[in-house]
């Protein structure tokens, strides 16, 4: 754990150089000043020293968090103004070894990297620039983060994102759980998280990674990655069916290759066949067969045209080669006839399906129509005789409710009937249109050997032009079967490859080691702060009540804590949050700073009753002997502050008009600077302006 | 011969007692087409989007016109056969590629002709000659069509009858022709 030692903002102005300190000691204290004093301003260098300014919802080293006085103009204390030519700001962080960290970065000026200055217990220092926001957690030289994280002795922690891969966990993650920014830190608990980034239950993993529950933010990135993993193999698993289905029908194959169902479903019936057991048994078509049958007549046809004898008196080959053609003319024909009679129940069975959706539509808005009472005559009477007039002397009739919802269910019924049929002719279709383009291939083979058997002299050129016609018809099948056989094989090696992954994702072990011990110490610790700090829902009787769901959510029974109380009890709630999650980092040490930043609680509410209640926390022992450091900035009255002062808190109240002041040049002063300089800081717990000649003492206890 | 092959076999084999029958209610309900809210909705419509400003206050439309939109705005499939059939008026060229499937079906539309009676009867529509015109309750007709509008209701079939008024519909179509 470490201690905020001290905030300095410095800068140099159009009036002069100016600059405002405050020193901090451990444990409980409040910083009391008036409003417009710059208290906000001092709170500020806090995240902008530690590179986290995206909490406040702007851009990377843009210092639009600062108020006016440390960008552009100085206020005076005469009321005038004085311009900022430059500004940076510094904290001093002591580690229980008794060695200090001072990071500095420029407000106006360059404010892309942070001074380091650190200087061991016993003197030694060394100073480094680090990168605030680029690489800051990914650079492990120039990241700023990345040293925090080291030298803090946290480790790094990878998150998963919603784009599927990892990232992070960031500081900017982990301050809003200790740091209490006045706008809008107490609109509710971690209330300036970053969720930008992409990182999923990032909310939840800070608060884990903050009590030290590594192991659980493990489990539950595993889980996470698990997850995605399954989404992403239903989706791979149906477009590589889609694309099966395709290639199947692509040649007229009627196979079923599904994609649906759960992930181990899809494995089950993907492992028990392959794509080529599945054509052979779905759609007869045996691959190895087909090739194995083509080289044999390859062969035949191969030893026809080169050494297989030549009967001169055989005059049929022209007579084959025309019966053939015709033969695949006829089929063509049939083919072309059962195309356009499937086109023609296409187009139909599509017409049918928009008119029962009309139908359907129609049924709705009538039913609706009958349910609102728009448009129904209930009371129907002759404008000249003033009788009732039934609709039935018309033949007509009034539906009721039920009869249209019937019709409804029954018009649905026949949507899906006729959409499965169009479904199936659109098989059917693409089915037929690659058999008419393979006979298509067929023909226009089979016409080439025609004219070339028909331009032959002699019946041995024709019987030697046929052989050779079979011969190429024959070895064009069997590269045609080799083509298709290779995408085969390629589909099997990408469904052998999904179902490599599928296998590979299954249960992980995951364990998440003892997160509820520390989650429970959570609770107490959260149970202790709502009392203490008085939440009106939460009393001694129901205490036990409450606890944390598993977003870290607090809750009394069934209810959400944020819902009950009045409206002030919104501020007591964050406090306790933020205050019960250091105190409980600290009994299972875990990755808290050790210092909770609370700004301007009071300014939440300020009526008499939460403030009297705010101070009656302050004094108690829970509030004052806690290990972490607490340091609230608000503004006390003078009787309040001597009140808090007689029960043992600790109260600084800067001197001065504001926290920033110009540095009167006074030569005695800067020799007193140059003895001093190099000496350790002043008594801790003092709040010092300077110049120093108004520094207050009396601002201490 | 195989029983499968023999549908009468098939059925009297059911019918001696092997076949449990089974009752579907929904199949027994009307079309929503035979409905009168339904019809008197779309008859609104039609009148609304299609009658013409007759003598100073009121409004009127040719009632074989309204039998034939009205019945087009219940088929909104049929949309595009009226605007072919419309073109091919005057283009026998074009009329011999026309399918002859909407034609004289609309003139038996008996349902249409009782729900203007019944609408005559209850004075919302006036007869007079060949047209039908507002009658005394003038509003009705009208503020049914605009809580159609506003509802959403019945919007295929008020599309239906919009993209009509683009379509010039002659008296031999009327009459079937």
């Amino acid at each position: 754990m470490i201690q905020l030692e001290e905030i300095e903002v410095r800068g140099q102005s159009e009036a002069g150089p100016f600059k405002g300190v405050i020193k901090l000691s451990p444990g409980l204290q409040v910083v009391s000043a008036r409003n417009a004093f710059g208290k906000s301003l001092a709170v500020k260098a806090i995240p902008w020293c530690l590179g986290v300014e995206p909490i406040f919802g702007i851009q990377d080293n843009d210092a639009a968090c600062f108020p006016e006085a440390a960008r552009d103009q100085l206020e005076l204390p005469d009321g005038s103004t004085a311009k900022v030519y430059s500004s940076e700001c510094s904290i001093t962080f002591l580690s229980q070894d008794g060695s200090r960290m001072k990071l500095t970065r420029p407000i106006k000026g360059d404010s892309k990297n942070v001074l380091i200055t650190e200087s061991a217990a016993d003197g030694e220092g060394r100073t480094s620039k680090l990168m605030a926001r680029r690489d800051t957690m990914q650079d492990e030289h120039g990241g700023l983060q990345r040293f925090l994280f080291e030298i803090l002795k946290w480790p790094r922690q990878e998150v998963t994102t919603f784009r599927g891969s990892l990232s992070q966990l960031y500081l900017e993650n982990l301050v809003p759980t200790f740091y209490i920014d006045q706008n809008e830190g107490w609109t509710n608990v971690q209330a300036l998280q970053i969720s930008r980034y992409g990182q999923q239950q990032i909310s939840e993993i800070a608060i884990e990674y903050v009590l030290g529950a590594i192991e659980a933010i493990n489990a539950r990135v595993l889980r996470q990655g698990s997850a995605q993993r399954s989404t992403h193999l239903r989706e791979t698993a149906r477009e590589l069916a889609g694309r099966v289905e395709k290639a199947f029908l692509k040649r007229g194959w009627r196979a079923e290759w599904s994609g649906n169902g759960t992930i181990e479903d899809v494995v089950a019936r993907w492992s028990a066949r392959s794509l080529r057991e599945v054509l052979k048994a779905e759609a007869n078509v045996d691959l190895a067969a087909t090739r194995t049958r083509l080289n044999q007549r390859i062969e035949v046809f191969r030893k026809a045209l080169t050494s297989g004898p030549v009967d001169a008196a055989n005059s049929s080959a022209p007579a084959g080669v025309s019966q053939r053609v015709i033969e695949l003319k006829t089929r063509r024909h049939q083919m072309n006839v059962e195309l356009n009679t499937l086109r023609t129940q296409y187009d139909q069975t599509s017409e049918l399906l928009t008119s029962l959706d009309h139908r359907i539509q129609a049924a709705t808005d009538l039913l609706r129509l009958k349910t609102t009472g728009v448009g129904r005559l209930d009371h129907v009477e002759c404008p000249t005789c003033h009788r009732d007039l039934d609709p039935a002397t018309f033949a007509l009739s009034v539906q009721s409710e039920q009869s249209v919802s019937s019709h409804i269910e029954a018009l649905k019924v026949d949507r899906d009937l006729v959409g499965r049929n169009r479904q199936s002719l659109e098989q059917s279709l693409a089915t037929v249109r690659s058999g008419v383009n393979e006979l298509d291939a067929e023909f226009r083979e089979a016409e080439r050997v025609l004219q070339t058997v028909t331009t032959a002299v002699g019946t041995i050129r024709e019987q030697v032009a046929k052989s050779a016609g079979d011969l190429t018809a024959a070895e064009r099948d069997l590269d045609r079967i080799d083509e298709i056989s290779v995408e085969v094989e390629e589909l099997q090696g990408a469904v052998a490859k999904w179902l490599d992954e599928a296998r590979k994702s299954g249960n992980l072990p995951i364990s998440v080691g003892d997160l509820m011990g520390r989650k429970e110490a959570f609770v107490k610790a959260l149970r202790r702060y709502l009392i203490a700090l008085g939440h009106s829902a939460v009393r001694n009787e129901n205490v036990s009540l409450v606890h944390l769901d598993e977003q870290y959510v607090p809750y009394l029974g069934t209810r959400r804590l944020r819902a009950l109380g009045s409206a002030s009890d919104q501020s007591r709630l964050v406090a306790a949050y933020s205050l019960a999650l250091a105190a409980a980092s600290e009994t299972v040490k875990g990755f808290h700073p050790g210092v909770v930043i609370l700004d301007e609680p009071l300014q939440q509410n300020p009526d008499a009753a939460h403030k009297d209640l705010f101070l009656a926390f302050l004094s108690k022992q829970l509030a004052r002997d806690a290990a972490f450091q607490t340091v609230i900035f608000t503004w006390l009255s003078d009787q309040e502050i001597e009140l808090l002062r007689k029960q043992g808190t600790k109260v600084l109240t800067p001197e001065g008009h504001n926290f920033l002041q110009i540095q009167k040049p006074d030569p005695s002063v800067e020799e007193a600077s140059e003895a001093t300089a190099g000496e350790t800081p002043d008594v801790a717990g003092k709040v010092e302006t300077l110049p120093k000649d108004q520094v207050s003492e009396s601002s201490e206890e | 011969m195989d029983k499968a092959d023999n549908p009468l076999r098939m059925i009297g084999e059911l019918l001696e007692g092997r076949a449990r029958p089974t009752i579907h209610p929904e199949r027994v309900a009307p079309s929503s087409v035979y409905d009168l809210q339904y019809r008197i909705a779309v008859v609104a419509s039609a009148f609304e989007l299609h009658s013409k400003p007759f003598a100073v206050t009121s409004r009127r439309i040719q009632s074989v016109r309204l039998k034939l939109l009205q019945f087009i705005a219940c088929r909104p499939a049929l949309t595009h056969m009226l605007e072919q059939w419309s073109k091919a008026q005057h283009d026998a060229q074009l009329s011999m590629d026309l399918s002859q499937r909407l034609r004289r079906g609309f003139l038996a539309d008996q349902m249409h002709d009782d729900v203007v009676g019944f609408l005559i009867a209850r004075g919302e529509l006036n007869h007079s000659g060949q047209y039908l015109a507002i009658g005394h309750e003038e509003h009705m007709l009208h503020d049914l069509h605009l809580a159609n509008v506003r509802l959403g209701l019945f919007a295929a079939e008020r599309e239906a009858l919009q993209t009509l008024t683009a379509v010039r519909i002659t008296n031999a179509m009327l009459e079937g022709w």
